[in-house]
């Protein structure tokens, strides 16, 4: 039973630093593909900015966090003004399964390996439960995004191969996670999974292929956006013809 | 008594196609051409190409001005015009007054008018001073230039920056209100034709609409994806030289906003209009003219038969027309006058 | 309901309101037009005042095609050549009908012409596009727009572009 567990306890680990060790190398990739395009890394600017909140006269690092979540609330859950406020709704609803999959997926697997090495074996089957239903809204995501474009045959037309290939996998990547997710619900003991492999597999070609596909692009843009009105806050206090600090106190 | 000949008024493209055929089938021909030289506009303003694939010129004036002069059935009256016309359908006489004055009298059974164009003169709309800037030229002008392979401004210099002005003299209740027809044709192709020859240029077309027509619309594409040509939607309303160059000031419709851009060279496609020919021929035969000065045929959408009978016309007099319109225009009324010889002499064709 | 940038630009109309308020006819002049700084120095001399007040001008006087030839060689780009300004892409666009300051068309436009004054307005809008690839698809010469609209956004950021 020990070796077992050791044995599982040491493929938990593997695969951990496995998807630690590709994240980082698409992550790198992502910043090599950015800069040669000839721009910053915004993401990175994002980070500087928010760091050194406290020597600007934005009011302080509290208020300049609460834009940032005001900024990835309007954003990233509602989705507007990072355009996908629209009438075009398959495309927002098929983009917003993925970002929220995403998110799911994300905090679950995390947590997920927290909790089963930290043995609290009814917290793991709720974020294994959690992880599949991630699986599913992500893959499902995916689906209508491809379906819209492969139904229409003037859409489909001019729909460039990286996009039906980044969609494909995300279909994949969700299917996979969900799979593997159930599995190791129903069998909490098994030694290792083939849905886990092929998770895994799947993973590993979404990382290396994600840098040189549109996500790289739509990262970037994100990031730029918050930035921006992280930013347009602080030139607004700057430029007060009141002059000083004394308007900064409302910033919104 | 009946004749075997018929008269052709005008020695450009259309008169010429309409004399060769008529030749060709045994008829006798009076070519009568004002000018000095037969060819009409391409001879003239020695067109380099023509549209739309850019052709030598020669490929089609070259034949058609040989088998003229070649021809015995064909005389060639250059520098002369018809002094008066006689007679009725079948048996006309006409008077053909040379440029040192003596008249010869000719029996014909036929005539063709194909009296041609004229471009407008752009001294007469003052936006563009032309005629006052140097460096501002007329799309006939340029057609010159690029045969001669050398496109450069009046000191010499090559020109880096040139614009082209659509619709000068066209589509306009102050000059003519007509459309040319072929001149966003002609001068996209001489675009094209400039990117080649002087590939570090940057040409922008000032268009209101680009009408080239039918299959002509490769070149617009081309222009575009093959030679980068930069289009902006907009009129240009003063030019002003400012010592070294050209001083454009316009509005960029798409923007709603002035503009006011330096260029080096400036081209006006300057527009067809009736010309001092065709205004001769319809005082001599009793033409109508249209409201625009153009001559007027009996039913508009059949050009050739122009109201009295036996006198046929074709090519730019009656509309503004590409080459190979005109060339047509000319083997129709052709047609047109060998059947009225043909009937009248009551036999058949003589080939 | 809390807006997150509307406010901010509600405000900012608000105080534009207050430049240049002595000049005459003010209305015919668009507000961001007018530069007004708070405190001019030249030379080390401090010349605030009034007289430090100026309207830029609206016209275009150059065609500047650095940002273009960028653009051309920026992924999703290569195609911007072909738009012929009929407007279909922003016919169709879902955002454009929605946000009267992105137009796909008019972006291309600006940025063939070289008008960075133009461009300077209107960088922020590009991000607007949602990628719905509906602009491409009724594209008569094959431009890309959605694409393109990617190669904007980069080029418009690009580092000491604008």
């Amino acid at each position: 039973m020990s070796t077992a567990n050791g044995f599982l306890a040491g493929y938990s680990f593997g695969a951990a630093a496995y998807v630690v060790i590709l994240t980082l190398l698409s992550l790198v990739l992502t910043v090599v593909r950015t800069r040669s395009w000839g721009v910053s890394f915004t993401p990175l600017d994002l980070i500087r900015t928010l760091l050194s909140a406290q020597d600007r006269k934005t009011g302080g690092f509290k208020s300049t966090i609460r834009v940032v979540a005001d900024s990835t609330y309007h954003n990233v859950f509602r989705l507007r003004r990072a355009g996908a406020w629209c009438n075009e709704a398959v495309h927002v609803d098929g983009r917003a399964l993925v970002l929220y999959g995403s998110i799911g997926l994300i905090i679950a697997s995390i947590l997920g390996f927290i909790s089963y090495h930290a043995g609290t074996g009814l917290i793991t089957g709720v974020l294994l439960g959690l992880e599949s239903i991630s699986g599913v809204v992500f893959a499902a995501g995916g689906f209508i995004l491809i379906f819209r474009r492969a139904k229409a045959p003037n859409i489909r037309a001019v729909t460039h191969k990286d996009t039906w290939a980044l969609q494909g996998l995300i279909i994949l990547l969700g299917v996979s996670s969900a799979l593997s997710s159930v599995y190791g619900l129903v069998n909490p003991t098994a030694s290792s999974s083939l849905p886990h492999i092929i998770t895994l597999v799947v993973l590993g070609a979404f990382l290396l292929y994600a840098p040189f596909s549109e996500l790289a692009f739509l990262i970037w843009k994100g990031a730029l956006i918050t930035l921006k009105t992280v930013r347009g806050d602080a030139r607004k206090g700057e430029s007060n013809p009141a002059g000083g600090g004394q308007m900064l106190g409302e910033q919104r | 008594m009946a004749s075997d000949g018929v008269l052709i008024v005008g020695g450009g493209p259309a008169g010429l196609r309409a004399a060769v055929d008529l030749a060709e089938m045994g008829f006798d021909v009076v070519l009568v051409e004002r000018r000095a030289e037969l060819g009409g506009a391409p001879i003239r303003w020695k067109y380099h190409t023509l549209a739309p694939e850019m052709r030598p010129t020669e490929e089609v004036m070259d034949p058609l001005i040989d088998a003229c002069k070649s021809s015995k059935r064909i005389t060639i009256h250059t520098s002369s015009v018809v002094s008066s016309f006689r007679g009725s359908v079948g048996e006309f006489s006409v008077d053909v007054r040379g440029a040192d004055g003596p008249v010869s009298t000719h029996q014909v059974g036929a005539v063709v008018v194909a009296t041609g164009f004229e471009h407008f003169d752009a001294r007469v709309d003052p936006r563009y001073a032309y005629g006052r800037s140097p460096d501002v030229i007329g799309i006939n002008e340029l057609e010159g230039m690029l045969r001669s392979g050398r496109v450069v401004r009046h000191d010499g210099s090559t020109p880096k920056r040139i614009g082209f002005v659509f619709c000068v003299g066209s589509r306009d209740r102050s000059t003519n209100p007509w459309c040319c027809t072929v001149c966003c044709g002609v001068s996209i192709k001489q675009a094209i034709e400039l990117r080649r020859l002087l590939p570090d240029s940057q040409i922008y077309m000032i268009y209101m609409d680009i009408r080239t027509w039918g299959l002509w619309e490769k070149l617009y594409w081309d222009s575009m994806e093959k030679y980068g040509i930069n289009y902006i939607r907009g009129r240009v309303g003063e030019v002003y030289y400012t010592g070294e160059k050209l001083l454009v000031k316009g509005e960029d419709t798409l923007v709603r906003g002035p503009i006011e851009v330096l260029f080096d060279m400036l081209v006006l496609a300057v527009g067809m209009e009736p010309g001092e020919g065709t205004r001769q021929a319809a005082r001599v035969f009793g033409l109508n003219l249209n409201e625009y000065g153009f001559l007027k045929p009996r039913q508009p959408n059949i050009h050739f038969d122009s109201g009295v009978g036996g006198v046929f016309l074709a090519g730019a007099c009656v509309a503004p027309m590409s080459i190979e319109e005109a060339l047509e225009e000319g083997s129709a009324a052709a047609m047109q006058a060998a059947k009225v010889l043909i009937r009248s002499s009551k036999q058949r064709v003589p080939i | 309901m809390v807006d997150g940038p509307e406010t901010h630009s509600a405000k900012r109309d608000d105080e534009s309101k207050e430049k240049g308020k002595f000049i005459v006819e003010r209305d015919y002049i668009e507000p961001t037009r007018i530069v007004e700084p708070s405190s001019l120095t030249a030379e080390g001399v401090d010349i605030s005042g009034r007289w430090g007040t100026i309207v830029l001008p609206r016209t275009i006087n150059e065609f500047d095609t650095s940002i273009y030839e960028r653009v051309k060689r920026l992924p999703g780009g290569s195609h911007i050549a072909n738009c012929w300004q009929c407007g279909n892409c922003s016919a169709i666009c879902p955002v454009a009908h929605e946000h009267p300051e992105f137009n796909p068309r008019y972006l291309i436009h600006i940025v063939k012409m070289g008008y960075t004054s133009e461009i300077e307005r209107l960088k922020d809008s590009v991000y607007l596009c949602s990628g719905c690839g509906l602009c491409s698809s009724v594209c008569p010469r094959g431009v890309d727009p959605q694409h393109v609209m990617i190669a904007l956004s980069l080029a418009f950021h690009a580092k000491g572009v604008l």
